[in-house]
């Protein structure tokens, strides 16, 4: 049963997951844009031409600057965690794709590139990691503290915060003490990207970030992290103007 | 969830009507949120309760009560929509059963947004409270839940009697020649008001209650467009540019845009002019795409036009005849809609001697107090509620300029800022835009 049960986690969920993530993210933006947008409802003052709406929307979303005009301390903390999960995710995604992107990744990538930025690459994500764990823990005291946000917080709030730092510190923390050799990870990746899963590494804080990851990619495409999306459709509707 | 606490009402329904909505209202909103506006979707969707919005409330800034929090609204919506147990990871939506409380508790707060979308200016994804808080007042309306200054007085009258303050054509006829000869009187000159003239290029629609109550704001917009030599008309029926629809149902917004497309078709008149007010201007010029007959219609503000004519050095003005210390204040609708902002102030600049601006002014300024149809909901103990809470930052703002007078340019804002100055025995006036124009014009 137990075995089962691991052959699950190992060799299916990592695919079942995707599967859920591609379908419900597809299934929510086409629930978007199957509603019209009878109207135009501007928010102005707007940008004249669309050429402008796109460097609009291109501005705010690499400087946040609509934060910053209510809470500094509140956009610096948004800022970082955003840049952070950017590369953080940057830094994974190269990890599991760069097996399909390159031909042979431990003959290329891993060989020739990889050893020269290895130790940078590690302090820089481990930095990162850090940095985004202090600002969630923030953001879960301001959700607390601050009686404004506090009365209009859900459940789901928490618990997709706490989600996220759990998985965060768990990533830190492997990166930090060196629990798994990255080869060993490198491989069961790879072995999955390619369709013909092998055993991870049997490490458990190692499968449980791997299990709680998956669960959040499930999650996100209900979850309030569906904003990347939303952003730009959103966006586009308050700044195209009418007059 | 806190529910409604305090004595105010904006809303005369019985108990028996909050439980009708609540076993109705649930289909309703799923269905009714599916197929209208995209942007409402997007917004339930999108809100991530960061609290950015909240502080910039002016109605939470007053009062710190939950039930005014911008947040508060979208919550009790998503609870109401999802319920308990329902959709994928239901569990970790908090509901449960909509009880009659909870209805009386979103109606009483849709009824108290002002509808200003200042909220929005500081959201990052621009989530739409004026929208949704449109169409949950338009569901509600459905359900018989609608305030009666807006429905039984408001939109109800002007269907059928063409006007909201129920004015005849011969009453309206009276007013065209008391007008002519308060202006020759002032002027020294007599004008001719056309009425009715069919093949005019603008078919001018004012707000029929500025011609009880701000006669002079009128005037001053004809004697403006009669200096222009603007060929306009006025019309002895539907003269009524207000559409109450707006605030609360699709239904009698676009019977009404209806009236209005029919009186230009008659007069066959090229272009819609609308007079100072922001939720006209607003259901003529984004609403009437829901209405498609009147596509074919530009609508134009008084104030785009006259601006206009004043850039191309038509309007010849002398500040100096105002001399006053002029404010103008901002008309949400006219300003984060249809997005007027440096109109009203060139002409402003151009017409009075001192001009002095809100902190914080344009895009960012704060609503009257009563927006979104309040400025006309007098029933129960609402006219409190308006002045002691819902207007008390706009008080203090206009105060701290100092300004003798506040032109604006919406009838709604003027409605609510002269009941204010009424309340707090304040000593400014509150002037149309085109009356202070009218008054530097150089002959």
């Amino acid at each position: 049963m137990a075995n089962v049960l691991l052959d699950f986690l190992y060799f299916y969920l990592p695919y079942i997951t995707a599967l859920f993530f591609i379908i419900f993210s597809i299934y929510r933006l086409i629930s978007w844009f199957r509603v019209p947008m009878v109207i135009k409802w501007p928010l102005s003052p707007t940008p004249k031409t669309n050429r402008g709406i796109a460097a609009d929307i291109v501005k705010e979303l690499v400087t946040f600057r609509t934060i910053y005009k209510t809470d500094d301390v509140y956009w610096l903390a948004i800022f970082f965690l955003h840049i952070s999960f950017f590369f953080i995710l940057l830094h994974v995604v190269t990890f599991i794709f760069s097996s399909l992107l390159l031909p042979d990744p431990f003959l290329i990538f891993r060989g020739t590139i990889y050893p020269l930025i290895e130790d940078w690459l590690t302090v820089w994500t481990t930095f990162l990691g850090i940095i985004a764990a202090i600002i969630l823990i923030f953001i879960l005291l301001r959700r607390i503290l601050v009686k404004e946000v506090r009365e209009i917080t859900l459940l789901r709030d928490y618990f997709e915060l706490l989600l996220l730092l759990i998985i965060i510190t768990l990533g830190v923390y492997m990166r930090i003490f060196n629990v798994i050799p990255i080869e060993e990870a490198l491989k069961y990746f790879y072995s999955l990207a390619t369709l013909n899963p092998i055993k991870p590494p049997e490490n458990p804080i190692f499968i449980l970030h791997c299990i709680l990851a998956q669960l959040y990619i499930i999650y996100f495409p209900f979850s309030r992290c569906f904003h990347i999306f939303g952003y730009f459709v959103n966006g586009w509707i308050v700044r195209k103007g009418i007059k | 969830m806190k529910l409604l606490s305090d004595g105010y009402r904006a809303l005369s329904n019985k108990p028996e009507d909050y439980k009708r909505a609540a076993e109705n209202i649930r289909d309703l909103l799923r269905k009714e949120f599916k197929h209208k506006y995209r942007i409402i979707k997007t917004s339930l969707d999108l809100c991530t309760r960061c609290g950015l919005c909240v502080s910039h409330c002016f109605l939470y800034e007053t009062t710190g009560e939950e039930i005014y929090n911008p947040l508060y609204r979208i919550n009790l919506l998503r609870k109401i929509i999802h319920g308990k147990g329902r959709g994928v990871l239901g569990f970790l939506n908090v509901g449960d059963e909509i009880t009659p409380e909870e209805i009386e508790a979103l109606a009483e707060n849709i009824y108290r947004c002002n509808m200003c979308r200042r909220c929005s200016m500081f959201c990052p994804f621009r989530v739409d409270n004026a929208l949704i808080v449109r169409e949950v007042r338009d569901i509600l309306s459905r359900l018989n839940i609608a305030p009666r200054d807006l429905h039984e007085y408001g939109a109800l009258r002007q269907i059928k009697y063409g006007a909201v303050i129920s004015m005849n054509r011969a009453a309206f006829l009276d007013i065209v020649k008391f007008m002519e000869e308060e202006i020759a009187e002032k002027r020294g000159f007599k004008i001719e008001i056309p009425v009715d003239k069919k093949g005019a290029e603008y078919l001018l629609l004012n707000v029929a209650s500025d011609y009880i109550r701000l006669l002079e704001d009128v005037m001053g917009i004809i004697e403006v467009l009669d200096y222009l030599g603007v060929d306009y008309t006025l019309c002895s029926e539907f003269n009524d540019a207000s559409n109450y629809g707006v605030f609360y149902s699709d239904d009698y917004l676009s019977q009404i845009i209806r009236g209005h497309i029919e009186i230009a078709r008659k007069l066959e008149v090229k272009k819609i002019l609308v007079g100072e007010c922001g939720h006209a201007t607003l259901s003529l010029r984004v609403f009437k795409d829901i209405v498609p007959e009147a596509r074919e219609y530009e609508i134009i503000s008084i104030l785009e036009l006259t601006d206009e004519y004043l850039r191309r050095g038509k309007l010849n003005l002398d500040p100096t005849k105002n001399k006053e210390l002029v404010t103008y204040h901002d008309p949400c609708f006219l300003t984060r809609i249809i997005g007027l902002i440096e109109e009203p102030r060139r002409l402003l600049r151009a017409s009075v001697q001192n001009f002095i601006e809100m902190e914080p002014n344009r895009e960012l300024n704060y609503c009257c107090g009563g927006g979104g149809g309040i400025a006309v909901m007098y029933s129960n103990n609402f006219l409190e509620w308006r002045m002691k809470i819902s207007g008390k930052k706009k008080v203090e703002q206009i105060e701290k300029t100092g300004a003798d007078i506040v032109a604006t340019a919406c009838s709604n804002c003027k409605r609510q800022l002269k009941d204010l100055v009424y309340h707090y025995k304040a000593k400014w006036k509150v002037y149309g835009v085109h009356r202070l124009v009218a008054n530097a014009l150089v002959y």
